[in-house]
């Protein structure tokens, strides 16, 4: 070989390999994404592979992961349930797993050694047990079943040996004859007995394929070749339920979504699809995904929302459990780790009960918007909303969680404000100015700018990320100013007399009476008025209620709460919530 | 439809004349008692307890050499604001409480800089 020859051998195995390394990277299509983690759990659960073990080994060994591990690894997740955890077929598992590590040179010729050598062997009693039940059914079983069950035995090990589509009709019609009852003689079906009721027809799940079929509709599915079926041609229905069907969208020239440009970039993508359904976690009532665009950090959640559903083991505490709880505690946890935003905005949880006819039942996503994201990411802003607020005799509400789903913090503010000021003896955990404030400024702040013309518009902005990264300054900004204006209105006021005001200037904001709250604030600050020591509170508190609450027809309930907060945390004393102090300087 | 609402410098605006101007009306304790009563006429919803107590009050400078000319304008920026607002009750109530912000604030700077000047005329109290 001369040496130009191989400079170009090696420059194609070098973009092969940078290729590879890529391999498991996400693509931000969540179908595709889905299937690749679908495709890391099930190694992970087969063979205990962590993600960066796997990553190792395709980087590594490719041919050996997707043609040798894989196929294993995707049939005995087929096994029944019970069955995997049997010695028996645990111990198949690791002789096939013996089997590749020895004979890793075959490298795709590992598909053919574990499809009938390890594959079918790990089917074998299910197969038998399979035809013995379908002939009693029929009335056809003339044997015992016992003698049945040894012929048909005889039978699946003789298969294993006939790699031929005639030579395989002709031997089972001699043992049709042979054994006395019927074996699957309309339509010759010999097959991997395997099922599936998301991919119900989709290529070796289809009851017509016999086990020569199944074996090469599964290479050329491994390889990727689009000219082998229409099925491996085009993404639609048949491989996805979540995906549209030719009939549903007859308008194809918009809808197709042609597979030769992705497998460009991801050369086992049907390995991924085929893995759908394995990124789910089955819990309870139905089946939920957590999806970020971020391999490592979808990775890290859904085994860590996995570990926890797996604690809860009795159906009254399944049906207690609030998923999206759960996961964004789990979200929480870990995200100072990423602190992308481009990870928390396009993350969202898929859920569907299950599949009834072919079609997804009670399909729900629940998503978190930019505006949001961008808060959560701030970890003042984060810690001070990731808490429980009491809002009547038994209720607690996660603040955060309000927040994720949309809704306004205010009102739980204001609900645990009303417990507050009803009885300042009750047992309510008592929070102090960061943990009260926070929550009510950045719901101010979303007020402010929801509020504002062309907002819709804005969101497809080039600048609005920027924009909002300077939003959450402006809330810390706020909360320095709210806290320095809540010291001066403390000061204004003797603490035996802030409990009655406080509830009286509540009243006014709940009943949304801003000029009512006005007059009294200016009452107690005119009562101020003589005392010069006091003369620069009265104005800080003056111009703050000026501008913040008289000219402000958005927010003006959330900043006159800044005011009755004051006295809350004055006359109660809240726990303490960290150096104010510090962060004012 | 667009709102028809005082803008916030309009109310800026009238807040801090209005601190100049009641700077050199009454004493700390007479303004006191005036913004007692201005308040307590705006509970009432008595805005016409409110207009009276106010202009009574401008008026009592408006042939004060020092200040009369700028009484005089403060007067007409006032009565125009409530012309173009007044239609709406909400848009009172802003402009009223502009108003009782401003007198409170008035004679800040006497107290803290200059006390040496205080009490050039009284307050006019309601009679």
């Amino acid at each position: 070989m001369s040496l130009e020859k191989l400079e170009i051998c090696d420059i194609g195995d070098v973009i092969e390999r940078e290729k590879l390394r890529f391999e498991l990277e996400f693509t931000g299509n969540w179908f595709i994404d889905a299937g690749i983690l679908g495709f890391v759990n099930l190694m992970e659960e087969i063979y205990g592979w962590d993600l960066e073990e796997l990553q190792e080994r395709i980087l590594k060994e490719p041919e050996v992961v997707y043609y040798g591990y894989f196929p294993l690894a995707y049939f005995y997740n087929l096994l029944d349930s019970k069955k995997k955890d049997e010695a028996k077929y645990k111990e198949l598992k690791e002789k096939a797993i013996e089997f590749i590590e020895k004979n890793k040179s075959l490298g795709r010729g590992l598909l053919d050694k574990i499809w009938w050598e390890h594959i079918a062997e790990v089917f074998r009693e299910t197969w038998v047990n399979k035809q013995i039940e379908g002939a009693k059914k029929e009335n056809k079983l003339k044997l015992n079943p016992e003698e049945a069950k040894v012929k048909l035995n005889e039978i699946w090990s003789e298969i294993q040996k006939i790699k031929n589509e005639n030579e395989l009709k002709k031997y089972l019609d001699e043992k049709s004859k042979e054994i006395g009852y019927y074996l699957d003689k309309k339509k010759h079906v010999i097959r991997i007995p395997v099922d599936s009721g998301f991919y119900k027809n989709f290529l070796f799940f289809n009851n017509s394929k016999n086990i020569l079929g199944q074996l090469v509709d599964l290479k050329n599915l491994i390889e990727g070749n689009i000219n082998y079926s229409e099925y491996l041609s085009k993404l639609d229905k048949t491989l996805n339920k979540f995906l549209p069907s030719e009939e549903e969208f007859p308008n194809i020239s918009y809808t197709e979504f042609k597979v030769s440009p992705l497998l460009k970039d991801k050369r086992f993508l049907f390995v991924y699809l085929l893995n759908f359904t394995n990124s789910f976690n089955n819990f309870g009532a139905g089946n939920y995904f957590f999806y970020a665009p971020d391999l490592n950090f979808a990775y890290k959640i859904n085994k860590e929302l996995r570990i926890k559903l797996k604690k809860i083991k009795s159906n009254e505490q399944k049906s207690k459990i609030d998923i999206l709880k759960v996961t964004w505690e789990s979200i929480l946890d870990s995200i100072f780790e990423t602190e992308s935003l481009w990870i928390l905005e396009n993350m969202f949880i898929v859920y569907y009960k299950r599949i009834e006819n072919q079609e997804l039942v009670n399909v729900e996503y629940f998503g978190v918007s930019k505006l949001q994201a961008t808060f959560i990411l701030d970890d003042s802003i984060r810690e001070n909303l990731n808490y429980y607020l009491k809002v009547d005799e038994k209720d607690y509400v996660w603040l955060i969680e309000v927040f994720t789903k949309n809704k306004p913090l205010l009102p739980i503010i204001n609900r645990y404000i009303h417990l507050r000021l009803k009885d300042a003896n009750a047992n309510i955990p008592k929070f102090g100015k960061r943990k009260l404030l926070y929550p009510v400024l950045v719901d101010a702040k979303i007020r402010e700018i929801c509020s504002k013309k062309g907002y819709e518009e804005r969101i497809f902005d080039d600048s609005f990320f920027d924009r909002f990264k300077r939003t959450v300054e402006e809330v810390k900004e706020e909360f320095k100013h709210a806290n320095l204006i809540s010291k001066s209105f403390s000061n204004l006021i003797d603490p035996n007399g802030a409990e009655k005001y406080a509830k009286t200037l509540f009243e006014f904001v709940r009943r949304s009476q801003k000029f009512g709250f006005v007059n009294l604030m200016l009452k107690i600050l005119n009562q101020k008025r003589e005392d010069t020591d006091k003369i620069k509170d009265i104005m800080y508190v003056m111009n703050y209620l000026f501008e913040k609450v008289l000219n402000n027809e958005v927010s003006w309930r959330n900043f006159a709460v800044v005011f009755v907060v004051a006295l809350l945390v004055g006359f109660e004393g809240g726990e303490s919530d960290g150096d104010l102090d510090s962060e004012n300087r | 439809m667009e709102i028809w609402t005082p803008k916030i410098g309009e109310l800026g605006k009238l807040r801090k004349e209005t601190k100049e101007i009641f700077s050199k009306i009454g004493t700390e304790k007479s303004r006191q008692r005036l913004v007692y009563e201005l308040l307590n006429s705006l509970k009432s919803r008595d805005w016409n307890r409110f207009k009276f107590l106010v202009v009574k009050n401008v008026n009592s400078v408006v042939t004060n050499e020092e200040i009369g000319s700028k009484a005089k304008e403060y007067s007409d920026f006032l009565g125009n604001l409530l012309d173009k607002y007044e239609t709406e009750e909400e848009n009172f109530e802003k402009i009223a409480y502009a108003v009782i912000i401003g007198i409170i604030a008035a004679g800040e700077e006497k107290v803290i800089m200059d006390e040496g000047r205080e009490s050039k005329s009284e307050v006019v109290e309601d009679e």
